[in-house]
C-alpha cells in the first residue's frame, strides 16, 4: 500500500518534469496539425469574409482538379526518380571515397560543396546552366556536335522535370555519399581481411560484406531522403515556378499557391493534410523496410 | 578503431551542422518580404510622427530617397521609414507579402504601393481607407479613377499607368518597306518577309511572354480582348467559351509552331524577352513602357536609336488592347497615424512626383498635366504620343477573386501553348473554372 503510494508520488513527479516539455510539443506541434485539419473543413480565405464551415467540401474539390492530380502525381516522379539516382551515385562515390586514394581527405571536403550551397542558390545557378540562348549546357552540347539547335530544357514540358532532378541530384548526391561512407567505415577491417585471406574477389567482397553491413545505414538515409524529397519546395519555386503548363508543379508549391497566391486559405489546407498523410505513410513503409534490415543484420 | 569513429562522428557532426545552415537559408529566402532601408530608418525624435511605407524597388536602391526628403523637408513633423519592396517583375512575391501583412492586422505599414489588379481584392476585405474626399478627381484621367473605384468608393490614389505596347525595329521596317503592322495578320507576314531576307538565323519574329506567370494574363487578355472577346462580363459571368478566345489562343500558339517566335519564349517573363530585343535578336517585341529607356541606352543596348513603339496590332476588323497594368498608392485601414499617411500618399502623386518619375523611369503620368512639361516631351516623346493606348488600357477582370483566376488562366494558357491541352479543351476547361471561382 505504502509502496503503490510512493509509486504513484513518483509517477507523478515523472509528469512533472515532463509537462515542460510535453507542453513545448503541444504548442509547436500539435497544435498547428489541428488548426490546419479544421481549417480544412471551412472555404477559408485571408479577405476578412467569415468563412463558412464545408465539411469535406474542400476535399471533394481536390478529387476534382486536375491540377492537384499532376502535381501529387509530379511529387512521386520527382520523389522515386531523384532518390534512386542519388543513392546510386551517392552510394558508388562512397565506395570510390572508402579507398585509401592521396588526396582524399581534400576530396571528401569538396564533395560537400554542392551540399553546402544554399539551394536558392543552386536553383538560380541551374536556371543560368539551363538557359536556352546563353546557358552553358547548351553550349556544351553544341561544342561537342550532339545538338544542332537550341532546346529549351526548362521551358518544354518534356524536360523541365529532368531538369529539375538533375538539378536536384547534383545537390543532395554528397549527402547521401557521406552518410553512406560514415556507415562503411563502421564496418570492421578485419572481415575484409579474413574475407581476401579466403579468396574473395573485391565484387564479393562488396556484394556480401559491404552492402548487407551498410543496409540499415542505406535504409536510414533512404528514409531521410525520400520524405526531403517528397515536401521539395525551394528548388522548384526559384527553377521553374512550376511551369511550363504545370509540369514541374509538386505538392508543396501548388498548395503554397492556393494558399498565398490565391489565398485560399482552407483549401491549401486540405492540400496540406492529403500531403501530410500520404508522407505519413510513406515513412511508415519504409520504417518496415528500416526494422526489417535491423532484423537481418541481428538475426544474421 | 577509435580514430574511425571518431572521425565518423566529426563527419555527422559536419553533416548536422551544414543542414541546419542550409536549411536555415533555404527557408528564409522564399520570402521577398521587405526590410527597413538603412538609410531611412533613422530613429524618430519624439515629437515627430513615423509613418511605415511600404514601396516597390523602382530603379535602384534609393527609389524613394529623393522623394521621402523632400516630404520630409516641407513637413518636418512627420518622418517616413521606408520598406522597400521587390521590383514589380516579383509582383506575386509583392502580392503576399502585403496580404499577410495587412491581414494579420499587426499594423506593420500605413502606406503601401500595390498593383491595379489588387486594388477590389483590397478593398472588398476592408484593408484600405477610402480616398474619395483626398483626391481631386477631374485632375487625373477617368479611366484611372474608374480602376480604381471599386463598389462606388475610390480605394486608392493614383501613381502611374503601365500598358503593352509594341517595340518594332525602325530601321529593318525602314530597309524593306513595310509599314507599322496594324493587325496581327499583318505582323506576321511582315516578320516573315524580313526574317527570309535578312537570312540571320539568330533574328526572331515577335517576342512576347509565355512564361507561366502573371505577365501571360497580361499578354492573353490583349489578344483576346483585340480578337473581341472578353474573359468576364459586368455582371460576373465567364463568357470565356467563345470562338474568339479560340481565335486568340489558336494565334498565339501558331506564333510559335510557325516560327515567327521561338520556342523559348515558353520561359519568357518581361526581362529575357528584353534582352533578346536590345541585344538586336527581334524584330517585334510586345513589352511595357520600361523597354523605351533600356533600348535608348548604347551602354546596354545594341539597338539605341533603330527602335520605335506603337499601339498593339488587332485581328482584322478587331481593336488594339493594351492591359492596363502600374502600381498605385493604397493607404492602410488601420494605418496609425491616417492624417500623415494620408498627406504622404497624396505628395506622392502630386504633379512633382508624377513628373520625378516620369523623367527618371519614364513612368507614364496619370495626370495630364504632367504631360505638359516641355523637357519630359522631348525626353520621352512615346510618353505624349502613346498617352491614349496609356489611357485606354483594359483593365483585367474586376473582382476580388481575380488572384484565384489569374492561376487558372497562367496554368491552362500555357498548357495550351504547350500542347498538352487542346486550345477547344483548355477554353472548355478555363470556362468551366471561371465560373466555379466566381459562383
Amino acid at each position: 500500500m505504502k509502496r503503490s503510494r510512493r509509486h504513484r508520488g513518483a509517477v507523478l513527479t515523472g509528469y512533472l518534469f515532463l509537462a515542460p516539455s510535453l507542453a513545448i510539443l503541444t504548442a509547436i506541434g500539435f497544435y498547428p496539425v489541428v488548426r490546419t485539419l479544421l481549417l480544412s473543413l471551412y472555404d477559408a480565405t485571408f479577405l476578412n469574409a467569415p468563412s463558412r464551415f464545408v465539411g469535406l467540401g474542400n476535399y471533394a474539390k481536390l478529387l476534382d482538379d486536375v491540377w492537384f492530380h499532376l502535381a501529387y502525381r509530379n511529387t512521386w516522379l520527382f520523389t522515386a526518380v531523384s532518390v534512386a539516382l542519388e543513392t546510386a551515385i551517392g552510394l558508388s562515390f562512397a565506395v570510390l571515397l572508402d579507398k585509401r586514394l592521396p588526396g582524399r581527405k581534400w576530396v571528401r571536403a569538396s564533395v560537400l560543396i554542392p551540399w553546402a550551397i544554399p539551394t536558392v542558390v543552386s536553383a538560380s545557378m541551374w536556371q543560368w546552366l539551363f538557359n536556352a540562348d546563353f546557358g552553358f549546357i547548351n553550349y556544351a552540347l553544341e561544342r561537342l556536335h550532339l545538338i544542332s539547335s537550341y532546346p529549351n530544357w526548362l521551358g518544354d514540358r518534356a524536360s523541365a522535370m529532368w531538369a529539375v532532378i538533375i538539378a536536384d541530384v547534383w545537390k543532395t548526391t554528397p549527402f547521401m555519399a557521406l552518410i553512406l561512407l560514415a556507415g562503411m567505415q563502421t564496418i570492421s577491417e578485419d572481415i575484409y581481411e579474413a574475407a581476401a585471406i579466403d579468396g574473395a574477389t573485391s565484387l564479393q567482397r562488396f556484394r556480401l560484406i559491404t552492402l548487407p553491413l551498410l543496409l540499415p545505414t542505406l535504409v536510414t538515409a533512404l528514409l531521410l531522403r525520400t520524405l526531403d524529397a517528397f515536401r521539395v519546395f525551394d528548388l522548384i519555386y526559384v527553377l521553374t515556378g512550376g511551369g511550363p503548363a504545370n509540369a514541374t508543379e509538386v505538392l508543396s508549391s501548388y498548395a503554397y499557391k492556393t494558399t498565398f497566391s490565391s489565398a485560399q486559405v482552407g483549401y491549401g489546407a486540405a492540400m496540406a493534410a492529403v500531403m501530410a498523410v500520404s508522407v505519413l505513410i510513406l515513412a511508415r513503409v519504409l520504417q518496415y523496410v528500416q526494422r526489417r534490415a535491423y532484423g537481418r543484420i541481428e538475426g544474421g | 578503431m577509435k580514430g574511425t569513429k571518431k572521425r565518423i562522428a566529426g563527419w555527422l557532426a559536419a553533416i548536422a551542422f551544414i543542414s541546419t545552415v542550409v536549411g536555415g537559408c533555404g527557408s528564409g529566402s522564399g520570402s521577398g518580404g521587405a526590410s527597413p532601408s538603412s538609410s531611412a530608418s533613422k530613429p524618430a525624435d519624439g515629437e515627430k510622427v513615423t509613418i511605415r511605407f511600404a514601396g516597390i524597388k523602382t530603379f535602384g536602391e534609393d527609389s524613394w530617397t529623393e522623394l521621402v526628403k523632400q516630404f520630409e523637408a516641407r513637413n518636418p513633423g512627420i518622418h517616413v521609414e521606408v520598406h522597400q519592396l521587390p521590383p514589380p517583375s516579383k509582383s506575386t512575391e509583392i502580392h503576399q507579402y502585403l496580404v499577410t501583412a495587412l491581414s494579420s492586422g499587426q499594423n506593420d505599414i500605413d502606406v503601401f504601393t500595390g498593383d491595379v489588379v489588387w486594388v477590389p481584392e483590397f478593398a472588398s476585405a476592408g484593408w484600405t481607407e477610402a480616398m474619395d474626399d483626398y483626391v481631386e478627381k477631374d485632375q487625373y484621367y477617368p479611366g484611372v479613377i474608374e480602376a480604381l473605384t471599386y463598389q462606388g468608393k475610390l480605394a486608392a490614389i493614383p501613381w502611374y499607368v503601365d500598358g503593352g505596347m509594341l517595340y518594332y525595329r525602325k530601321d529593318l521596317l525602314e530597309k524593306y518597306g513595310r509599314p507599322v503592322p496594324k493587325t496581327w495578320e499583318e505582323l506576321v507576314e511582315t516578320a516573315k518577309l524580313i526574317k527570309e531576307k535578312e537570312q540571320n538565323p539568330k533574328l526572331e519574329g515577335f517576342l512576347w511572354q509565355g512564361k507561366q506567370a502573371e505577365v501571360l494574363v497580361c499578354d492573353f487578355v490583349e489578344f483576346l480582348t483585340s480578337a473581341g472577346g472578353a474573359i468576364v462580363d459586368e455582371n460576373e459571368k465567364s463568357v470565356i467559351n467563345s470562338p474568339e478566345t479560340i481565335k486568340a489562343l489558336s494565334f498565339m500558339k501558331s506564333t510559335l509552331d510557325n516560327g515567327i517566335s521561338p520556342k523559348s519564349l515558353l520561359s519568357y517573363d518581361e526581362e529575357p524577352s528584353r534582352t533578346v530585343f536590345t541585344d538586336g535578336n527581334a524584330i517585334f517585341l510586345r513589352n511595357w513602357s520600361y523597354v523605351w529607356d533600356a533600348s535608348q541606352d548604347p551602354a546596354n543596348s545594341k539597338v539605341a536609336g533603330k527602335v520605335g513603339v506603337a499601339p498593339l496590332p488587332s485581328f482584322e476588323g478587331g481593336k488594339s488592347a493594351s492591359t492596363m497594368g502600374g502600381y498605385q498608392f493604397m493607404v492602410a485601414k488601420n494605418a496609425k497615424n491616417k492624417e500623415a499617411a494620408i498627406k504622404f500618399a497624396q505628395f506622392l502623386s502630386s504633379r512633382e512626383s508624377q513628373l520625378y518619375y516620369a523623367k527618371k523611369v519614364a513612368f507614364s503620368p496619370t495626370r495630364p498635366a504632367v504631360l505638359e512639361d516641355e523637357e519630359l516631351r522631348k525626353e520621352s516623346p512615346f510618353l505624349t504620343e502613346l498617352a491614349d493606348v496609356f489611357n485606354g488600357t483594359v483593365a483585367r477582370p474586376v473582382t476580388p477573386k481575380y488572384p484565384q483566376i489569374s492561376l487558372k488562366l497562367q496554368a491552362t494558357v500555357s498548357a495550351a501553348l504547350t500542347g498538352s491541352l487542346s486550345v477547344e479543351k483548355a477554353v472548355e476547361m478555363l470556362d468551366r473554372d471561371i465560373q466555379a471561382i466566381l459562383n
